[in-house]
């Protein structure tokens, strides 16, 4: 759906973007992740045709680039703005204006309204609307032409818990609609809810990229804690020789064992052992690695590898 | 067309769920009474120093002579820097104000025409400003038809000046709409604009040159009987054809603008 090629982009002498490349399929909630200042707006508006890019490619649907406005991607901007003395009716009206719709403009718009619970509010003005209010009628432009190709940048910022798990829904929902959905965002729980694949933008590149499976078992380390009668620093050691331990932490009755390359034959392992040592295990269980893990563990080997600037 | 036709229902929604319509309406129409009268006042406070003889007031009879066309002047000359400067900062926002608050990313990636995008605001603006200031013009006009009863200038010899004035208004607002809109920058046009009407329209009046350019339709505003055909004219046509230029290149740069 999207292929971004070598994308290089600097503000005077700072570069932002070094090289990015990147593929997004169709269908797929693509997660994009980066810390603050790491170039995913700048990215996105870039694909959008808003901002130049200095080099690299960029292909949208097989489709070489060219005038990105008129291949008319569904983009949220990072703090949207609106003609905020329109209603929420009259907005949509001059966004299906925007997108040339061609169908029933009327029964279009109460469906878009409707899909992003804005129904009760149809006819208000959006200058009263509270920013959870607003940040659905962004994603409602975004899906509003049908457009494939969605483009959300940190739609959840600055909403509340209720606000946010609405939001997510929308987005799984959109999904369900076979849309192709960039999401942008530091909520990684909600990436992790979500996304297919995602892709970690770092110093400039892709870091990292695949889907949340393959991340989570290639790179996270898997911990196994317990709690057991009569573990003595003795049974430590043995465990800790273990050929898949790769770590063995706590204190009196309780132990964290780090498991080394595969996770499944080391659980299995450890568990054997347990069963074999004659421990009462009152406590067991596996800590699953987690997307803010493997996050931080890309931004700090990078951070300790390269200076950057 | 579809986009032209949202366009313009966008800026007329703007101007008048803003109350910027309101705000317009008001100062246009509260010079148009307000001019005249104050000549009314300033006529009948020398007509009372006349009559005190101790006062020599010959020296200033000639102010007595004060009637409708000055009237008419005064608001003509208000109109053109007070109303006027009041217009430009009600409609920076939409010359460039939007551009730096973002408003019209969203539309303009789901693929809104900006050349549609620009042109709804000139279509809208612009005439928009004739009809106000033709309306403080009849204001005016009217206000002192009734207090100036002795001394009446024919309604016939009106439409040439407020048509002047009308085209030195559409002239200047789509001065403002084009740079404004092009560099994304209103604040600093509306100062610019505002600096040289009046500081423009005194050096070529000093020199003696304020003929056949836009500026010398101030002039025209203001003169009732005997009109010099040819700089008329052209002054009006100069000041046509800016609007227009000003609408087409800032509808070409804006296509080329780079939003963020
Ligand atoms: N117009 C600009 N001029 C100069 N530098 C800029 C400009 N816009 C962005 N930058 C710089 O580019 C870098 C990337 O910014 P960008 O907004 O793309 O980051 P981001 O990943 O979206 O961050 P955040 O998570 O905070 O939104 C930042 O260091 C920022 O300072
Ligand atoms: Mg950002």
């Amino acid at each position: 759906m999207l292929e971004i090629c070598n994308l290089r982009k600097s503000y005077g002498g700072k570069t932002v973007l070094d090289g990015l490349s990147m593929t997004v399929q169709t269908g797929e909630i693509y997660g994009f992740l980066g810390e603050n200042g790491a170039g995913k707006t700048t990215t996105m508006n870039i694909v959008t045709g808003l901002l130049a890019k200095d080099s690299g490619s960029i292909t949208v649907d097989g489709k070489p680039e060219g005038d990105m406005e008129t291949l008319s991607i569904g983009y949220l901007p990072e703090s949207p703005e609106f003609f905020e003395y329109m209603t929420c009716r009259e907005y949509f009206r001059y966004i299906a204006a925007a997108c040339q719709y061609t169908g029933n403009i009327e029964k279009r718009t109460e469906e878009v309204i409707g899909l992003i619970g804005l129904t009760p509010s149809i006819d208000r003005k959006i200058k009263g609307f509270s920013r959870g209010m607003k940040q659905r009628v962004g994603i409602g432009c975004a899906l509003y032409s049908g457009k494939d190709l969605i483009l959300l940048d940190e739609p959840t910022s600055a909403l509340d818990p209720q606000g946010r798990a609405d939001v997510m829904e929308i987005i799984q929902r959109l999904k369900e609609m076979g849309k192709t959905v960039i999401l942008s965002t530091h909520i990684l729980s909600d990436v992790e809810r979500v996304a297919d694949r995602v892709g970690i933008l770092h110093q400039g590149k892709l870091q990292l990229e695949g889907s949340i499976q393959e991340l989570l078992r290639a790179n996270a380390s898997h911990v196994i804690g317990f709690e057991a009668d009569g573990l003595t620093p003795a049974l430590r050691e043995e465990i800790a020789a273990l050929p898949f331990a790769e770590k063995v932490e706590g204190k009196d009755s309780s132990c964290y064992v780090t498991i080394a390359g595969d996770w499944e034959a080391g659980s299995r392992g450890l568990f054997r052992f347990l069963a074999d040592s004659g421990l009462t295990v009152h406590r067991y269980e596996e800590s699953r690695p987690t997307l803010e893990q493997i996050y931080l563990k890309v931004v700090k080997t990078h951070a300790a590898t390269q200076s950057w600037g | 067309m579809l986009q032209l036709k949202a366009g313009v229902k966008k800026e007329l929604l703007e101007i008048s769920r803003t109350y910027r319509l309101i705000a317009l309406i008001l100062v246009f129409i509260g010079f148009g009474v307000l001019d005249p009268v104050i000549i009314r006042g300033v006529v009948f406070l020398l007509d009372l120093m006349n009559e005190v003889p101790e006062l020599n007031m010959s020296q200033v009879q000639g102010l007595g002579l004060l009637g409708q066309s000055a009237g008419m002047s005064a608001f003509v000359g208000d109109c053109i820097n007070t109303c006027l400067l009041v217009a430009f900062l009600l409609l920076m926002r939409t010359a460039g104000g939007e551009q730096k608050k973002r408003n019209c990313i969203i539309p303009i990636t789901l693929g809104f025409d900006r050349e549609c995008y620009i042109y709804a605001k000139f279509l809208v603006y612009p005439p928009l400003m004739m009809v106000l200031s033709a309306a403080g013009f009849y204001t005016a006009y009217g206000v002192s038809v009734i207090l100036f009863p002795d001394d009446r200038i024919p309604f016939v010899n009106t439409l040439l000046p407020v048509l002047a004035l009308m085209l030195f208004i559409a002239f200047q607002v789509s001065m403002l709409l084009g740079f404004g809109c092009a560099t994304g920058k209103a604040g600093i046009w509306v100062a610019v604009l505002y600096g040289t009407t009046t500081l423009l329209n005194m050096a070529l009046g000093m020199l003696g040159k304020n003929q056949y350019n836009p500026y010398a339709l101030i002039t025209h505003a203001t003169r009732f009987e005997e009109v010099n055909a040819a700089d008329y004219g052209v002054s009006a046509g100069i000041a046509v054809a800016v609007c227009f230029v000003m609408a087409v290149g800032a509808a070409t740069l804006f296509k080329r603008k780079k939003l963020v």
